[in-house]
């Protein structure tokens, strides 16, 4: 054998064994998997979990606004927990999400049964469904600053020709009128969510089951509570999840219209910790009322997933 | 060896790996949702920290410093004044073509300014120069350097420091800020709606109570926000308390004084007047609300610094042609049972934060020399049109004597201008107080049918529970 065959014939062994590994690699399905996921885990990893991390023992110091800090153990959270404006912000986040959520899964579900038909213009009705939650929140809650402005709102000229009631201390100076305003933007930004979503999960539903359905006799009703409801809720528990969360969370709309306000009546545990942790100087306590969200939302995700899982069983 | 006698890895199918993954993705994901109101230091890394609660000296200066070059930004709020930030970006491109140093000047909502100077520290990243509000200087004391130095060079150009100002900007023994300016208040009125409904012009409370029933009664109530923006309420409730004897704090700067007969009476009378004659939507306003309703007509009276008649001033009346603000004027806080008349001002400063280090330092040093020397601080002053300088010489300026006689009236506010805290001193935790809206709401409280003595008992609660 020459030289240059013995070189050709190594570099020939050399890409099979590349292969071979590549193969063995690719054949491995927990090396591959974990290969693939540690970009995304990094990312995670750096971004969230730190972040996450950092946030717990800040929540579990005395940290102000620089440096570390020293622990204090749960003291933090047992000043918050005798707290009035504390309480009254769970009150208030509580209501704000169950509220907002009711509507918009019924608006949703409305609007989803409604752009399922079939009728002229559908699809652009569709994208035009979906305007509401493109656009960014801070911006599209601007416009609902000055529709709600104490001077500048044109309800009053709308209210007044059709004998509507205006209130005397405006649309955001009544604490439960200002906790309506806040929801209704809420709801007014999620429907479309809801709507498309669902959307989606109904246009899996198969026709031969309704024609079947209505074979039997069965109303519109009876249709909707018997066919669509449950072939729908592996769809609606997902949505349900992902809206409670992010709603549970929400920060830009309360902040933009109202700051909490008025006298913390829609304050939220977002917007309570970012008062306190970068107005008051007290990141301490703004990551402990941050994180006292976790107990509830980590529920919500054992719940779905559990749900989820039981589904596939 | 056999095979069965080593025990064998137990491989996991594909699904339990994905299984395993979304939990893990899944969890992770779950604390993402936990928004990010405490910064988040990864959107600028953090370099390690120095010690907590350890204050920085600023490094000693190297000489000659050489600052062509240096890139520097200082961070303010939108100056009320329409002419004033356009003044102060065209000087610091004077400075900028002098020396050679960037200058980016951004303005923002004041609601705005300290969660984004906490996060730059958080994060030793951000602009070179904070233009720090009220006691702000305190709260982010930790994170700011040490600036006597300055401040001591640049008070001889001023005269005096204000009391308040100093207040502001003196943490401990040591300047975390220099004053720069301060915005005062007064009532702004409607002369000849307050002349046909018969009102005089009130000298302490219960004669502004008299006149608000009188205008209200019109149509046009005094407006007033009790709302969770960072100055208006703040200004009239502290003063309002200070007027009838109350106190947030004893003078040992730790015992907290706001349950008293005091306070009692004077949110009693804040839901007297409510009733009487405020604007109903007073609760819901921000600080730029009051303005607005004012200049739509809809209020007869309101407490603001000099920007409403400012804007009047431009403004001309379509029935007799002449400038809105012939028909108005300003009167002072209202004095009360324990004298006035009281204000708080709403002072601005300037600090340099820690994280600045080298060139940049020593060129923002050079910028605030050039920013407070007199030839361009006065310049400036005369765009502020009837807000304060940080000293009595500001007082003598020629544009008091330009300025018509309505706005005579802030000329000498920056000497009984009070800082919060009182009878203590400005502190972190006064600034947290403040910052919590806890006088405000206080306040909002009662009026919406609290008893007083229990908002006032609630208040406490807050207040001692932050200086715990």
């Amino acid at each position: 054998m020459t030289v240059g065959s013995k070189v050709s014939a190594t570099r020939t062994i050399d890409r099979q064994i590349t292969r071979t590994k590549r193969r063995a690699l690719l054949g491995h399905n927990e090396a591959l998997g974990y290969t693939l996921m540690a970009p995304t885990l990094l990312l995670l990893a750096v971004f969230i979990a730190f972040p996450f991390v950092l946030g717990v023992w800040y929540s579990l110091s005395d940290v102000k606004i620089f440096g570390i800090g020293d622990f204090v153990g749960l003291r933090n959270y047992q000043r918050l927990l005798v707290s009035p404006t504390f309480r009254q912000t769970i009150v208030n986040t509580f209501i704000y999400t169950g509220t907002s959520t009711v509507f918009k899964l019924i608006l949703g579900m409305g609007l989803a049964l409604v752009m399922n038909q079939a009728f002229p213009l559908k699809n652009i009705v569709r994208a035009g469904a979906l305007l509401p939650y493109i656009v960014p929140t801070a911006l599209s809650t601007l416009a609902f600053v000055l529709i709600f402005h104490a001077t500048l709102s044109p309800l009053p000229w709308l209210f007044r020709p059709l004998h509507i009631p205006v209130p005397s201390s405006g649309f955001l100076g009544d604490p439960v009128l200002a906790m309506a305003a806040v929801i209704f933007v809420n709801v007014w930004r999620g429907i479309p969510f809801f709507a498309i979503t669902l959307l989606a999960g109904l246009q899996t539903i198969p026709q031969e089951l309704y024609e079947a359905a209505s074979i039997d006799g069965a109303n519109s009703l009876q249709r909707f509570r018997n066919v669509t409801l449950p072939l729908l809720m592996p769809v609606l528990t997902v949505v349900l999840l992902f809206s409670i969360i992010q709603t549970f969370s929400d920060f830009q709309i309360v902040q933009v219209l109202t700051r909490g306000g008025p006298v913390d009546s829609t304050q939220l545990f977002a917007t309570l910790a970012y008062q306190v942790a970068l107005q008051g100087g007290e990141l301490s306590q703004g990551a402990a009322i941050s994180l006292f969200m976790m107990p509830f939302l980590a529920l919500l995700v054992v719940a779905q997933l559990w749900y989820t899982r039981r589904e596939v069983a | 060896m056999k095979c069965e006698d080593k025990e064998m890895p137990v491989k996991k199918s594909r699904r339990e790996f994905l299984k395993g993954a979304l939990f893990t993705g899944g969890g992770l994901l779950l604390a993402s949702c936990a928004p990010a109101a405490t910064p988040s230091p990864t959107s600028a890394p953090a370099s390690k920290p120095a010690e907590a609660a350890k204050p920085a000296e600023a490094p000693k200066p190297t000489a000659p410093a050489v600052i062509s070059g240096a890139e520097i930004s200082l961070l303010q709020w939108n100056h009320f004044i329409p002419t004033a930030d356009p003044f102060f970006k065209q000087q610091a491109a004077e400075y900028s073509k002098q020396t050679g140093v960037k200058v980016t000047i951004e303005t923002i909502n004041g609601n705005d300014l300290l969660p984004k100077f906490t996060a730059a520290i958080q994060g030793q990243s951000g602009p070179t120069i904070f233009q720090l509000m009220s006691q702000q200087a305190h709260t982010l004391a930790e994170g700011l350097y040490d600036v006597t130095d300055l401040a001591n060079e640049f008070e001889p150009w001023f005269g005096k420091w204000y009391p308040q100002l100093k207040a502001d900007s003196l943490v401990g023994d040591k300047f975390r800020s220099i004053p720069w300016n301060m915005g005062s208040q007064a009532f702004v009125y409607r002369k000849s709606w307050f002349e046909k409904v018969g009102a005089t012009v009130p000298d302490n409370w219960d004669q502004l109570r008299d006149a608000a029933k009188k205008v209200k009664a019109m149509g046009k109530p005094v407006g007033q926000a009790f709302g969770q923006s960072f100055a208006d309420a703040t200004q009239f409730c502290y003063p309002l308390i200070w007027s009838f004897g109350g106190k947030e704090l004893e003078a040992d700067n730790k015992t907290i004084a706001i349950n008293s007969k005091e306070t009692i009476e004077a949110v009693k009378y804040a839901v007297a007047l409510w009733k009487d004659g405020l604007d109903e939507r007073g609760l819901s306003w921000d600080d730029s609300s009051n303005n607005t309703a004012f200049l739509a007509e809809e209020n007869a009276a309101t407490l603001n610094g000099p920007s409403i008649y400012i804007v009047a001033s431009g403004m001309i009346n379509a029935k007799d042609k002449k400038p809105w603000s012939d028909d108005m004027d300003h009167f002072f806080t209202p004095k009360g049972p324990a004298g006035g008349p009281y204000i708080w001002g709403g002072t601005y400063s300037h600090a340099i934060p820690t994280y600045v280090k080298g060139k940049e330092l020593d060129a923002a040093k050079d910028y605030l020399r050039y920013i407070y020397n007199p030839k361009q601080y006065d310049a400036w002053f005369a765009q502020n049109i009837s807000y304060n300088g940080p000293g009595e010489r500001m007082e003598s300026h020629p544009i008091w004597n330009t300025l018509p006689k309505p706005l005579q009236i802030f000329k000498t506010h920056g000497r009984i201008s009070r800082a919060l805290g009182y009878a203590g001193q400005p502190s972190a935790k006064v600034a947290e107080v403040q910052a919590k809206f806890v006088i405000p709401n206080m306040f909002a409280r009662a009026i919406r049918g609290q008893a007083a003595e229990d908002s006032v008992k609630q208040a406490e609660t807050e207040m001692k529970q932050i200086f715990s």
